[in-house]
């Protein structure tokens, strides 16, 4: 058990250490992220001046730039990542040692968070330095704490997409391409949550950014109104979808990993 | 023109290969939604009397058809580098990159085109659009809006041809910057003055605003409205020459020099 | 002691759309025993691969069973795997973007091993294969041989009970090659437990390597046996290569006589220097003597002569050639 239990943060470290540091290697990412930061926000603040939509909403759509990151790196990092590593060939030699997929993917999450954090505090920087969008710093440790549980739900997420990426290829990149944009909205990303109407919410609360983003622009502008639920209750929500999403992903794993050795797509390239 | 069309196939094939007809036809249909779903929502709810929704959304549209251009250029490299490792052979071939990198962005570009008009058989009647399309200046728009963005991406598959460490995302924060100057979203006047003079210079400004005007029949705001249309496609015209001549004067510098430093089979995956 | 592989009617059919289910391994049973190193030859699509892969728990078999030091593959696979490395030839696994040292160091972890064992480890044989002084190359900096020989270490440093080695020498040149097969051979002498199953189309390697070898044709194993073995039971008489400077026909068929039943003398030409050349497959070795003898009494002088030692290439020709005419006449299976 105890083990079993070093492996997996071996591993988790290993890969973590792969994500972030051959990152480093590739400098230009942080020109990407800076750049990539300062027209998000100047996009999202420039867009609601001329919405006329009142000052309060920058202070929302700053946060939701503060997530979509995080938000395309679940689905473009983590989710497609066993199928890349299979088209690389890595997977193979994955699965033949003895680590859990689980802990790869895991991995992954804690070395792309990292990573997307820097894009996603140019935002914030942006925001606040430059584009002058005031926040309580009141909240900020309980802020933190939400944070952390949104992505704790939001990478659960990501990890059992993975599966269904590894299996079924390239239908299942089409349509996270296709779904990407229409969730980032919903979720949203652009606007208070609130405005999609109950049914539209009952879906888009399954994509855990939406209840996260709530809960934090609660916290963190004094303005806002429109909430969908208090902050407690999204938070305790958001613990349980991510519990969800952790035992689905754990089951998936092993079940994508048994479907694809019985039916020999684990090695099967550009299909 | 034999490697153009034989470049637009592999495209097309790379395109539709992976699913049956009718469900690329179907997604085909679908993709644009996610371009232009939240310029609906935000203006036609939260910015209604602003009645900025037919300029918003037309210019995204247009922009999403452009985009999908230079970023098909940009991501080959990496993706025929990295992925399929066919780069080589391609340049192996009797094709010029140049022209394989046209013939399957000029796909991507038909099959863009072609999900934007599908939709705007819905969104014209349920938003009401303004909707008195100008046939000549619209053909003519759309080639030339191929050559702008050619151009760019192609120069931008030159800079992946010579770096092996460009992050990808690179591309998308120029092009995100691209959109918000180019006026796609909001009309630049938004801007403080140095900007929204900047944006009138941004290549694909004139074409989206060209654009804009073929299909709707209107001059929607004040954005560029001191051009005459036939002076906007004129400009249009003039970026396209100089924008895809620099396109394939650095992408053949770009081919030439990545084979002699080696980058035309290297791998980077992390 | 259980043995390291054992492999029993082992079948493996593939499902693909639109096409009939292929037979790729048709009942395949063999055994490795530790200390070995087993060798799987056979022509492409034989199913050496898949049959590796199934040993390493990649692929599930259709029927049949496979165990691993003791375990089942199917059912105990999470035991199986700290046990065993795979190696392919032509592989371009990792992540091109590291150090040879960090992408060997990142595959130790995913054994769970603590760091400072695998950096000594990683430095010893990355020692070993004369990679050391590149250890601080990227990965995607490297040729062939060089990223074959830093497979090769990935697969050594956990200390693997079962190596499997899918073509190693693909592609490597002839010193690396005999690097990498020097080492895999002082690897399994190194400690008891430690086995091998290798697959190549080098029937030098296999002979050189090999402790025994299976030869697999169309999913079906046509022989299992030591590399001298095949080679004796392929033709256990003498063969010689004898050119003289001048013999007919007629002279032939006195020799023939003379020389006696059992003992084929087929005559042809030079291809260099066109004179006439002997080949003879004799019962005795010592036979040569008066095979010399008989020569030189029709007259022909001797102008070159060498003894022909069957390779393990001809065992291997004359086995898959022979069952694939056979097949052909009995049935097309599947
Ligand atoms: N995933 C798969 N789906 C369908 N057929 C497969 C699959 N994998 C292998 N095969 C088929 O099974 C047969 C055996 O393949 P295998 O890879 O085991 O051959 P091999 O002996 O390793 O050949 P080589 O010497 O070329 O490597 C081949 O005919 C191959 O086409
Ligand atoms: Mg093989």
């Amino acid at each position: 058990m105890k083990k079993q239990f070093l492996l997996f943060l071996r591993t988790l470290n290993a890969r973590a250490y792969v994500r972030i540091f051959g990152q480093m290697r590739e400098a230009t990412w942080v020109v990407a992220s800076v750049l990539g930061g300062f027209f998000t926000m100047a996009t999202y603040i420039y867009l609601y001046r001329t919405l006329g939509t009142g000052s309060e909403f920058s202070g929302l759509v700053v946060l939701g730039g503060f997530m979509t990151p995080f938000f395309l790196n679940v689905l473009w990092g983590v989710a497609t990542q066993l199928y890349w590593e299979k088209e690389m060939g890595n997977l193979e030699l994955m699965l033949v040692s003895p680590a859990p997929l689980s802990a790869f993917l895991v991995g992954l999450s804690v070395g792309g968070a990292m990573h997307t954090m820097l894009r996603s505090l140019a935002v914030l920087f942006f925001g606040i330095a430059v584009f002058k969008v005031e926040f309580t710093v009141l909240h900020l440790p309980l802020a933190l704490l939400v944070f952390l549980v949104t992505l704790f739900s939001m990478y659960g997420l990501g990890i059992v997409f993975s599966s269904l990426f590894l299996y079924h290829g390239r239908d299942a990149w089409r349509t996270a391409d296709l779904v990407m944009e229409p969730t980032n909205v919903l979720s949203g990303s652009y606007f208070p949550a609130r405005f999609l109407g109950v049914g539209l919410l009952g879906i888009a609360a399954l994509i855990p950014t939406t209840l996260g983003l709530d809960a934090l622009r609660q916290l963190l502008v004094p303005s806002f109104t429109a909430k969908v639920l208090d902050w407690r209750w999204e938070s305790l929500i958001l613990i349980g979808l991510g519990l969800v999403f952790a035992f689905i992903a754990s089951w998936a794993l092993r079940s994508v990993e048994y479907k694809a050795r019985r039916d020999a797509r684990l090695t099967l390239r550009w299909q | 023109m034999k490697g153009f069309l034989a470049s637009m196939y592999v495209g097309l094939q790379i395109e539709s290969n992976w699913t049956k007809k009718w469900v690329w036809l179907l997604y085909l249909a679908a993709y644009p939604i996610g371009s232009f779903l939240a310029v609906i929502i935000l203006y036609g709810v939260f910015g209604q009397k602003t009645g900025l929704l037919p300029y918003a959304l037309y210019g995204t549209i247009f922009y999403y058809s452009l985009s999908m251009v230079f970023f098909d250029m940009a991501f080959s490299v990496h993706d025929d580098r990295e992925h399929y490792q066919t780069l080589k052979y391609i340049f192996l071939s009797s094709t010029s990159y140049r022209t394989y990198l046209c013939g399957r962005a000029a796909t991507r570009y038909l099959i863009a085109l072609a999900g934007i008009a599908i939709n705007l058989c819905w969104l014209v009647p349920v938003l009401h659009l303004p909707f008195h399309p100008n046939w000549a200046y619209l053909i003519a728009g759309a080639v030339l809006g191929y050559l702008v963005a050619a151009g760019l991406g192609l120069a931008m598959a030159s800079v992946f041809l010579l770096t092996i460490k460009l992050d990808v995302d690179v591309v998308d924060a120029l092009f995100g910057g691209m959109f918000v100057l180019s006026g796609a979203l909001f009309p630049p006047t938004a801007f403080p003055a140095v900007f929204a003079r900047i944006a009138e210079l941004v290549p694909m400004s004139p074409f989206i605003e060209l654009m804009r005007r073929a299909v709707s029949g209107q001059i929607l705001t004040s954005f560029l409205s001191d051009l005459s249309t036939f002076q906007l496609l004129n400009r249009v015209a003039l970026s396209a020459a100089v924008l895809f001549a620099l396109g394939s004067v650095l992408v053949a510098f770009g081919s030439r020099k990545a084979q002699q430093k080696g980058y035309i089979d290297v791998t980077t995956a992390f | 002691m259980h043995t390291a592989i054992q492999v029993e009617n082992l079948t493996r059919v593939f499902n693909q759309r639109g096409k009939a289910p292929f037979h790729a391994l048709r009942g395949v049973s063999f055994d490795v025993s530790y200390g070995e190193i087993f060798g799987l030859l056979g022509p492409n699509g034989a199913g050496k691969t898949t049959t590796i892969k199934i040993m390493s728990t990649l692929l599930l078999p259709t029927s049949g069973s496979v165990a691993v030091a003791g375990f089942d593959v199917e059912k105990d696979y999470a035991r199986v795997r700290p046990l065993i490395s795979l190696i392919s030839g032509g592989e371009t696994s990792g992540y091109g973007i590291l150090t040879v040292e960090e992408q060997l160091w990142m595959f130790s972890q995913f054994y769970g091993m603590e760091t400072p064992v695998a950096r000594s480890r990683i430095e010893e044989y990355l020692k070993v294969v004369g990679m050391w002084d590149s250890r601080r190359q990227q990965m995607n900096r490297l040729s062939t041989g060089m990223r074959q020989k830093v497979n090769l270490v990935r697969g050594l440093v956990t200390d693997p009970k079962v190596l499997f080695l899918d073509e190693p020498t693909l592609g490597v040149d002839v010193e690396a090659s005999v690097i990498i097969r020097s080492i895999v051979r002082d690897w399994v002498q190194g400690k008891p437990e430690r086995s091998v199953i290798l697959t190549t189309h080098y029937m030098a390697e296999a002979d050189e390597l090999c402790s025994r070898v299976a030869i697999i044709n169309h999913g079906l194993i046509l022989a299992n046996a030591a590399p001298s073995q095949l080679k004796q039971d392929l033709d256990s008489r003498a063969h010689y290569e004898i050119t003289v400077d001048r013999l007919d026909g007629e002279q032939l068929g006195l020799i023939t006589a003379f020389m006696g039943e059992g003992n084929d003398l087929v005559l042809g030409a030079d291809k260099v220097t066109n004179s006439p050349m002997l080949v003879a497959h004799l019962m005795h070795e010592s036979d040569i003597a008066r095979l010399i003898a008989a020569l030189a009494g029709q007259g022909a002088t001797l102008e070159y002569m060498r003894k022909l030692e069957p390779t393990l290439e001809d065992a291997f020709l004359k086995m898959v050639g022979r069952r694939f005419e056979d097949e052909e006449a009995v049935s097309p299976v599947s």
